[in-house]
């Protein structure tokens, strides 16, 4: 199993001109850079030009990036920038401190784009783990209904007792893989 | 932190979580690490991060490569070799040149481009042709000021504008030629 770049590999190669490592980063954060984008109230016109400008202004500003680990973060904040901009745009003047956000009529406040941040974050470590992990951790937490430890280990072609102790070293796999990318 | 939970949220989860297993919280430091995790990671059944439209992320990938493209082309400073407000009159006519017309000629590598400025009431009017003996003759932009412009098959642009422009850019696949910062004032010329 090849051992996938880190963000910080990714970004010294962009750095130096490798277009391939910067469509990586692109697809790596996609559907972060999105979620902000249509959760922001917006038009799909405006969510797609947020989701672009976003991605302009990091490539534009990608030498003054002083910590490459904190990309995600600086995603976040740029796409929310942007559909603020677009959204202040659209939006009548309310005469009522027209522009400026306030926090129970944000339509994305912070708990949900810390939210939104981590929820990428688990997903791009849940595509590191190997498949078979990827399989329990996905059963015993993501699956739509809540299924028994007997029906978990079935699926598995495991028996119960076995089980357990999977799940944690999957578990343990899965809180590596965060650490390493700097997320816990 | 903030703040401490309330007395009331602090019952709340007390009752929530039978006593056993409170208590086996307060004595296992592996299952308050993975509490932890599934509370900060929310995993508990929810729906998936969705992708963004394909044709969105080739665009923002390919950021990268027009990039790469841009810094490939080659740029040249084309250099004035005819300017009919500093062309000397013939022999024995009267009067300065007309002021209301102007035709300049520009070199570079292997590109010829000419510039001819009308003075019409109101506005200038200009049409502009580059050669190039190698190239397809519409495969050319032209920035003037803030106007794009495209050339036709045969290599022309024409457009009016308030006032004759003092930057001009000629772009093709490889090359970015700056035609020098040209001046307007009556009888002169760089």
């Amino acid at each position: 199993m090849t051992v996938p770049n880190t963000d910080r590999d990714l970004w010294r190669k962009t750095l130096a001109g490798d277009s391939a490592a910067w469509q990586l980063l692109v697809k790596r954060y996609q559907s972060l850079v999105y979620a902000v984008a249509t959760r922001a109230g917006l038009s799909m016109a405006d969510a797609a030009d947020c989701f672009q400008q976003t991605w302009i202004a990091l490539y534009e500003n990608r030498h003054r990036i002083q910590d490459p680990t904190r990309l995600s973060a600086w995603l976040v904040t740029t796409a929310k920038r942007e559909a603020m901009r677009l959204r202040r745009r659209v939006l009548p003047d309310t005469g009522d401190e027209a522009g400026i956000d306030h926090p129970d009529r944000s339509p994305l406040p912070d708990e949900e784009l810390i939210q939104i941040e981590r929820q990428a974050h688990l997903e791009m470590a849940l595509a590191e783990l190997d498949p078979r992990c990827r399989q329990v951790i996905e059963l015993f937490f993501f699956a739509p209904e809540e299924q028994s430890y007997h029906e978990i280990a079935e699926s598995l072609g495991m028996t119960t007792n076995s089980l357990g102790p999977v799940r944690r070293r999957c578990l343990e796999r899965l809180k590596e893989i965060l650490r390493k990318n700097g997320v816990i | 932190m903030d703040r401490h939970l309330h007395r009331k949220e602090l019952i709340a989860l007390a009752r929530k979580l039978p006593s056993s297993t409170n208590q086996h919280l307060s004595e296992c430091a592996e299952c308050r690490e993975e509490v932890e995790l599934l509370r900060k990671f929310n995993m508990a059944g929810h729906s998936r991060l969705q992708d963004a439209p394909a044709a969105w992320i080739e665009l923002a990938a390919a950021l990268a490569q027009k990039q790469h493209s841009l810094e490939k082309i080659r740029k040249a400073v084309a250099a004035l070799v005819f300017d009919s407000w500093a062309a000397p009159q013939p022999i024995g006519v009267r009067g300065q040149a007309s002021i209301g017309e102007r035709r300049l000629r520009f070199e570079a590598d292997r590109f010829t481009f000419d510039l001819r400025a009308e003075r019409l009431p109101g506005e200038w009017a200009f049409v502009a042709q580059v050669t190039c003996e190698s190239l397809p003759l519409g495969n050319f932009a032209l920035s003037v000021e803030k106007k794009e412009l495209t050339a036709d098959t045969a290599g022309f642009f024409q457009w009016t504008a308030d006032r004759p422009p003092r930057r001009i850019l000629l772009r093709s696949d490889d090359t970015e030629i700056e035609i020098p910062e040209l001046s307007w004032k009556k009888n002169r010329s760089r």
